[in-house]
């Protein structure tokens, strides 16, 4: 086999890989991180927006999720799966993140305008079948508005074990990892938090039964 | 019969009960749990809607732009977490601990006749 034979299969078995990928950078191989950073950098974009609420603070977990997994590269060493291990570095990062976004709204003492995206995300907007009436899209917002408001309103334990196990999908053990708890203390989280959500949300939200009844169910 | 607590049915929806089973036959028997289960399910849909957004195909490339400067020739080893700043200085400090409490000791002692 030729050198460049054997550079393009290693190159390709990184890509693969994350174990062999961590392997490669452990033994000095940068590119090899860099494999890793792009392959999930949407992810962990995902889990930080979800967690803080905001794209900036989100890129900023981002960044600095990699940079510390680099640094604590060593010991990760052989374990499992590299993607769920910079998720926790994320989340832990996160949860310091939204824990400073907190002391520095109650300084300025004025409810921080998170800067969500536009309305060119709104759910109401991506409905293709028809045009949403002046009616529904009010509805739509007002329930976003109340939405992110009450995530808002969680504390940062509840809205990580909410993020992680609701949209991530994270197992119970994971979470607890991350909120430094017990299992039960994680479960009890997920349920305060969706306990929180539901009596916060459900005057906005209507039932498939209420659908059923108005005739109005998709 | 008895009906389900909230908390049951949350845990049922998010895949944490412990009873699943037990769960799943009440609420195909009980329809005022269904419903309650139903009120859950259409806020979690609700919020299920909340959008986030794309950071572009690039985004992975962008990040490894950014962080790339900022990274160690090597990435750390296992060996040196022990030689992080606040673990040093914990070190530190239990050393002073126990140096100032041998010369206290050795400073109080009162002679002992024989």
């Amino acid at each position: 086999m030729t050198r460049m034979q054997q550079s393009v299969d290693s190159a390709q078995a990184i890509a693969e890989s994350d174990a062999l990928a961590v392997e490669r950078t452990l033994a000095g191989d940068r590119d090899a991180y860099r494999v890793l950073v792009e392959r999930h950098s949407h992810s962990v974009f995902r889990l930080a927006y979800r967690m803080t609420g905001n794209r900036h603070d989100a890129e900023e977990v981002v960044q600095e999720a990699f940079l510390r997994g680099y640094q604590k590269l060593g010991q990760f060493a052989a374990r499992a799966n590299f993607g769920t291990w910079v998720y926790r570095i994320a989340a832990n990062y996160a949860i310091d993140r939204m824990r400073q976004r907190q002391k520095e709204n109650a300084l300025r003492e004025t409810p921080r305008v998170e800067d969500r995206e536009g309305t060119e995300n709104d759910p109401v907007n991506r409905v293709q079948d028809e045009a949403p009436t002046p009616e529904r899209l009010t509805q739509s917002l007002e329930l976003r508005k109340q939405m992110e408001r009450a995530l808002a309103a969680l504390s940062e334990a509840e809205r990580t074990a909410f993020v992680m196990r609701h949209w991530e999908g994270c197992g119970i053990e994971e979470i607890a990892g991350v909120l430094k708890s017990s299992s039960s203390a994680a479960k009890n989280t997920v349920f305060r938090a969706v306990q929180k959500l539901r009596h916060a949300l459900q005057p906005f939200v209507e039932t498939k039964a209420q659908a059923r009844a108005m005739g109005t169910e998709s | 019969m008895r009906h389900m607590r909230e908390e049951e049915l949350i845990a049922y929806r998010e895949g944490v009960a412990e009873r699943r089973a037990v769960i799943a036959d009440h609420l195909s028997a009980c329809e005022k749990c269904r419903a309650e289960m139903e009120r859950i399910e259409a806020v979690l849909a609700a919020l299920d809607t909340l959008p986030v957004p794309d950071p572009g195909a690039d985004y992975g490339r962008q990040v490894w732009k950014e962080i790339a400067p900022r990274l160690a020739e090597q990435p750390g080893r296992w060996w040196q977490a022990w030689f992080e700043p606040r673990r040093l200085a914990a070190a530190g400090g239990i050393v002073a601990l126990i140096v100032a409490a041998f010369v206290a000791g050795r400073i109080t002692a009162t002679p002992s006749g024989c």
